[in-house]
């Protein structure tokens, strides 16, 4: 992800940089008549990737905890 | 017809009715889906090895990566069906890890081609009519919306009903039961853990189908060798997370 992001700030122009990664000039063109559509795929991956977030710190909640996992003798036995 | 309550190891009548039938009607829903997801995938196969041009040794990668995520689709869903009308609560689960993972991608491309539909509509295609156009998107939207978001929406929708988890917890406690007349409830896996596996899983699988020819890292786009070692790297890590999420090892 931060890579993801570290990648957008140093190449701001996504068609460019699809360009340079090899894919077809057909593929691109989509991209280049649809202004509003790039700013909609960010849009969508920021909600995927904060959702997945979210989702993340909730998941961990239900990874049992080390006492869980590896239950010690209670003191005093 | 009601069911005994095997949750709480109470033997008394459940509050919840038996959705055996629907699980059933459901189970073979899914069976027939992953009937059509297999035929997918052998058309695929079939295609890649038409196309293919003489000179070639092996069919194209990316085809084959299709095929046989086609052909996993197909067993998950033929094993969700089968588990389903046997009211496993492991097919519960698995059925509603697929169908949150299904209806987040299927609201994620109906976003998308809400945004690409005007574009593409506005654009002349030779000499096919504009009406025949709007038409043709109008339908591939009808499409997305019901096979992407409502399909997924029902079966999210029943298998996270608390009647749906009682009757395979009730069917896995009658299976289970012990001798002293005691009963297991099917503990598994929690299901957010089971969606969060999954996804890792489907990210090994999006990796390696991918083209490995170039990937941007840090801004950095690599090519060739260092491309695929890249994205081989991050598979084997995306499967390393799923195969901890799956024995509930927290790592970091």
């Amino acid at each position: 992800m931060i890579s993801g992001v570290v990648t957008y700030f140093r190449h701001p122009d996504l068609v460019q940089l699809g360009r340079e990664m090899g894919y077809s000039a057909q593929r691109l063109r989509i991209f280049e008549q649809s202004p509003h559509l790039l700013p909609a795929l960010w849009v969508a991956v920021i909600v995927v990737m904060t959702a997945f977030l979210v989702f993340l710190l909730y998941a961990r909640r239900f990874f049992p905890t080390e006492e869980q996992a590896c239950p010690s003798v209670p003191k005093g036995q | 017809m009601t069911i005994m309550d095997s949750t709480l190891g109470v033997a008394g009548p459940s509050p919840y009715k038996s959705r055996r039938d629907w699980l059933n009607a459901f189970g073979v829903i899914e069976i027939l889906m992953g009937g059509a997801f297999l035929l997918f995938a052998i058309v695929i196969l079939w295609a890649a090895g038409a196309t293919m041009p003489s000179n070639a040794i092996s069919p194209p990668a990316r085809m084959v990566g299709t095929a046989l995520l086609y052909g996993l689709l197909a067993a998950v869903f033929v094993a969700g069906g089968i588990g389903s009308m046997l009211c496993k609560n492991w097919a519960r689960i698995v059925m509603l890890a697929v169908s949150s993972l299904w209806l987040g991608f299927g609201l994620m491309v109906a976003l998308i081609l809400a945004f690409i539909v005007p574009a593409i509509t506005q654009q002349r295609h030779g000499n096919f009519p504009a009406e025949g156009q709007h038409a043709m998107m109008v339908i591939i939207f009808t499409l997305v919306a019901a096979l992407g978001v409502l399909l997924p929406a029902i079966f999210l929708f029943f298998y996270s009903r608390k009647s749906v988890r009682a009757t395979c917890l009730a069917q896995d406690a009658a299976q289970f039961s012990t001798p002293e007349g005691g009963g297991i409830a099917a503990s598994g896996l929690p299901v957010p853990l089971v969606i969060l596996g999954v996804w890792q899983a489907l990210g090994v699988l999006s990796l390696l189908t991918s083209s490995m020819r170039a990937d941007p890292v840090f801004g950095v786009v690599l090519r060739g060798m260092a491309a695929f070692l890249v994205v081989l790297a991050r598979a084997v890590l995306d499967g390393y997370a799923a195969w901890a999420i799956f024995r509930q090892q927290l790592i970091g």
